[in-house]
């Protein structure tokens, strides 16, 4: 200790101990999880999975990863990747939220698109980028494909939820939308824009080691490859860690930054962010039909002009008529149809399996959490590093100890679905209004019922607004587990096709699932109303 | 400031009346324009970054690899290093595939002037409408190898019965084509997909996958496990493989066309020095092209001394590297076609190997 410490008063120097020990406590707790976690799996790679070449010994993997000098050329080349798809995945998703409010007859059409680019596996579309862009810009697209939609989504309900008072001040006073949106809005919806660009964090590092499966001659893909290929699982550990020690850190240093730049909303009457009940009649329901019509052939019409101006060469870019053709016309489109129409539904019962493993998983887990502060404290930290895990590192993992059917795809898909439903599930949970849970304190009703009683009632909104995420999340899971791993469903259709250069059958396939899932989220988008409007009344 | 007074419908309460509808809509069309004109400057902004790498007269042409540059390529890497493009007046660059990389689109489009793939994958391209030609085969035998543990080997496609073999998708075609041509029933057992990863082998959760001859059995040997390697080429089953594809119109261009005949020829000379200097293959491999890939220098020995038995035949000897006989296009078509896969022999050009080697 220097002198100018010694020489400080003794009040001073107790509050910095206070201080140190509640710094204590806060670190104490995750590193504690931590431990848990390194000790199970030392313990696991000395026994049963001694000399099977799946989990190496933490020891082994320190050594690789000291010797391979920390993949310092891979992590550059990778983070550069990553970090240009963050920035035009994200600024694309900005703008295309502010475009949502500034002219909300084109929400529908764009927000669409946009889902379709969420449930499509980037992996399925990787022949377009590669002929679309050079190698470095496809793997960039396909990190910034992994951002736009989530950061879409957070922005629109950040911006669409302002402060009512001041947005009906803005409106009466004459303030045009963009002004409303500049002044109020923007200001309003820094912290859910903030939680959203932390999750991208993590989401683009991923996205970007998934296009270096693509290949290359650096990155951290490249070296997983490589380590994989060669049976090297020390090596292929060592770089999923680093992936995942990279994407946490970029979360955590996000999050810390946007949550600095956080305005302060003070007002209290937030607006709800679920959309407003519809008014029924004939006029109502002919509109929607107009909208949906206009949505469905602004669609068509972006497509066919995204082929003609693109110049990809016909055998690869189809149409939409291509894809209507190869289903209605000719001999075999009874066989396509069948093709099609059996791998979606097969497609639609894994991700059934992963939503409801994931969400069942998050309800228990932000049960185990509300209840003991110790247990969130030792593993909510490492929950959140779930998603940032490079699944395909672990992929033989999870078959080898799963098998290849059910229970791998529970997993998987579950894994998906799981962090961002903990996330919003717990939230809901805790802001559960405090006029209730003291309602049922008075009347001695155990903590165990009330949770049951209140809170989870509280909570099923929260569970409608997640599954709008979660449920496209388990489609990808699922298409992504039958490529990976089970080799059935769209997925296999898909990473068959492109092998054989069956591009009419792929594209057939992505916009089967497109449909399916938008439709699915419409459904959700309803019903999510239906259940706010019941439980704010 | 304040300009004029609009009611939005979907404000709560407010009802919209008749004459600001019209200013409303005009705002919204005002704002759809600025809407379109951001997305626009956004779209151009991207395009520029994307920094493109076509093919123009005196700027670089691609060779495409359908895998991470690992000693597979070790020929491409000696025409480089000994400067043989330089002689033919060609800037050839070198890109990595990858597990999730197609070959056949990056040389449709023109980002690649030749591409090394696979077979079965260059003809379902071509028979689904893709411009290609097949002018070469690196591989003069198939290198498609069931591989199994050594302590419990399948032996003949038979043994195949009641077993769980990894494949991967991209191989598909390929394994289906040799089941058919061995006579073996699909239905006997059970195919699950396989990454570029040997793991599930060793764990026993599979009883065979389906691997390359010099990749796979080697990284096994290294790790201790010993392999069976059930050669396809051992039954019934020959390939040419490691095709060298170009866009067919190509052909007909007379700038295009000696490109690809100089870019051939230096890769003949390259590989020529790479099946004499094995030890200096792996060495390029793991110390110069592939450097940033952790590569290990006794595997690439291995694989690359593998290799030479698949370049090096009796017609390499007489005709020179990459030679496609009338016999091995027959086989190749033979075997394809038994697998489903309609190869048919005008797929298959000598055209460039005759031109390179007339001098």
């Amino acid at each position: 200790m220097t002198t100018s410490t010694m020489s400080l008063g003794a009040s001073a120097r107790e509050r910095r101990g206070l201080r140190l020990s509640n710094g204590i406590r806060r670190w104490a707790a995750p590193v504690a999880g931590l431990a848990v976690l390194l000790l199970a799996w030392e313990v696991v790679a000395r026994t049963v999975a001694a000399g099977k070449f799946i989990v190496p010994t933490i020891p082994d993997v320190i050594a690789t990863m000291t010797a391979d000098g920390f993949y310092a050329s891979g992590v550059a080349t990778t983070l550069w990747e990553a970090g240009r798809g963050f920035f035009w995945g994200n600024l694309a998703a900005l703008a295309v939220a502010a475009i949502c409010l500034l002219v909300p007859p084109l929400k529908a059409v764009l927000t669409r698109l946009a889902l379709a680019t969420y449930c499509t596996p980037t992996i399925a579309i990787a022949p377009l980028l590669i002929v679309l862009f050079s190698p470095d810009d496809a793997k960039v697209t396909m990190a910034g494909l992994s951002v736009f939609f989530p950061t879409l989504l957070g922005a629109l309900v950040g911006l669409e939820g302002g402060p009512k008072s001041a947005l009906e001040f803005v409106h009466v006073s004459g303030g045009s939308r963009a002004f409303a949106l500049l002044r109020v809005r923007v200001r309003a919806a820094v912290p859910e824009i903030a939680a959203a660009l932390s999750l991208a964090a993590p989401a683009a590092v991923v996205g970007a080691m998934i296009g270096e499966y693509l290949g290359g001659d650096q990155g951290l893909g490249v070296v997983l490859v490589q380590a994989q290929q060669s049976l090297n699982v020390a090596r292929a550990w060592a770089v999923a860690i680093e992936a995942t020690a990279i994407s946490t850190f970029a979360y955590l240093v996000i999050g810390a930054l946007a949550r600095r730049l956080a305005y302060t909303v003070t007002s209290t009457d937030l607006a709800v962010s679920a959309p407003a009940a519809r008014a029924k009649g004939v006029r109502q329901v002919g509109l929607g039909a107009v909208r949906l019509i206009a949505s469905f052939a602004a669609i068509l019409l972006l497509w066919y002009g995204l082929v003609a101006l693109s110049g990809v060469d016909d055998y690869i870019a189809k149409t939409p008529l291509d894809v209507w053709t190869y289903l209605t016309a000719g001999p075999d489109a009874g066989a396509h149809r069948d093709v099609i129409g059996a791998g979606l539904l097969k497609t639609l019962g894994d991700a059934s399996v992963g939503y409801a493993a994931g969400t069942i998983a998050a309800l228990v887990v932000a049960v185990l959490f509300l209840n003991s502060s110790l247990i969130e404290g030792m593993f909510l930290p490492v929950v959140m590093t779930i998603r940032a895990v490079p699944l395909v590192a672990m992929t033989p993992l999870i078959a080898l100890v799963f098998g290849r059917g059910f229970m791998t795809v529970a997993v998987l898909a579950g894994a998906v679905t799981f962090v961002p439903t903990l996330v919003i599930v717990l939230a809901a949970l805790r802001a559960t209004p405090k006029p209730a849970i003291e309602l049922m304190q008075v009347y001695a009703v155990g903590r165990i019922r009330s949770l049951f009683t209140v809170r989870l009632a509280y909570a099923i909104p929260a569970l409608a607004a997640s599954a709008r995420i979660a449920i496209p999340g388990s489609i990808l899971g699922a298409v992504l587990v039958e490529i990976l791993v089970t080799g059935d469903g769209i997925g296999y259709t898909v990473a068959t096709s492109i092998g054989s250069s069956e591009y009419a059958l792929l594209w057939t396939a992505l916009v089967a699932v497109s449909v399916v899932t938008a439709l699915i989220y419409m459904v959700l988008s309803r019903i999510e109303a239906a259940l706010v409007n019941r439980i704010t009344q | 400031m304040i300009k004029h007074v609009t009611f939005d419908s979907s404000s709560p309460g407010g009802e919209p009346s008749r004459a600001p509808a019209k200013r409303r809509t005009r705002r919204t069309i005002r704002a759809a324009l600025g809407a379109l004109a951001m997305t626009g400057a956004i779209l151009l902004a991207a395009c520029s970054s994307a920094g493109a790498s076509g093919g123009d007269a005196d700027g670089p042409v691609g060779l495409q690899f359908v895998f991470i540059k690992n000693v597979q390529f070790a020929g491409s890497y000696f025409a480089d290093q000994n400067g043989y493009w330089k002689d033919e007046g060609l800037d050839v660059e070198l890109m990595a595939g990858g597990p999730n990389l197609t070959v056949e689109p990056v040389v449709t489009s023109g980002k690649a002037l030749v591409g090394i793939t696979h077979t079965a994958q260059a003809v379902k391209a071509i028979n689904n409408g893709a411009d290609l030609a097949i002018i070469g085969a690196g591989f003069q035998r198939n290198p498609f190898v069931l591989i199994s543990q050594a302590a419990k080997p399948i032996k003949t496609p038979e043994d195949l019965a009641r077993k769980k073999i990894g494949v991967q998708a991209l191989d598909l075609p390929v394994f289906e084509a040799f089941l058919t041509a061995s006579g073996v029933d699909k239905s006997t057992f059970t195919i699950v997909p396989l990454q570029s990863d040997p793991t599930p082998l060793v764990t026993g959760e599979l009883d065979g996958i389906m691997g390359f001859y010099s990749n796979e059995p080697n990284f096994l040997r290294i790790k201790g496990v010993e392999p069976y390697n059930l050669l396809f080429d051992d039954f019934g089953y020959p390939l040419m493989e490691e095709v060298y594809i170009v866009k067919k119109s190509n052909l007909e261009d007379p700038e295009k066309r000696a490109q690809i005949v100089a870019l051939m020829k230096g890769e003949s000379k390259g590989w020529a020095d790479a099946v004499a200097d094995v030890d200096k293959a792996a060495d390029l491999a793991v110390n110069t092209y592939g450097k940033d890939l952790k590569l290990d220098m006794d595997q690439q020995i291995m694989a690359m001394t593998s290799e030479v038995d698949l370049v090096l035949t009796d017609d390499t000897k007489q005709f020179g590297l990459f030679w496609m006989s009338d016999d091995l296009i027959a086989g190749t078509v033979d075997s394809l076609k038994l697998g489903g896969v309609d190869a048919t022999p005008d797929m298959f050009t000598r055209e460039i190997l005759e031109e390179m080697y007339a001098e």
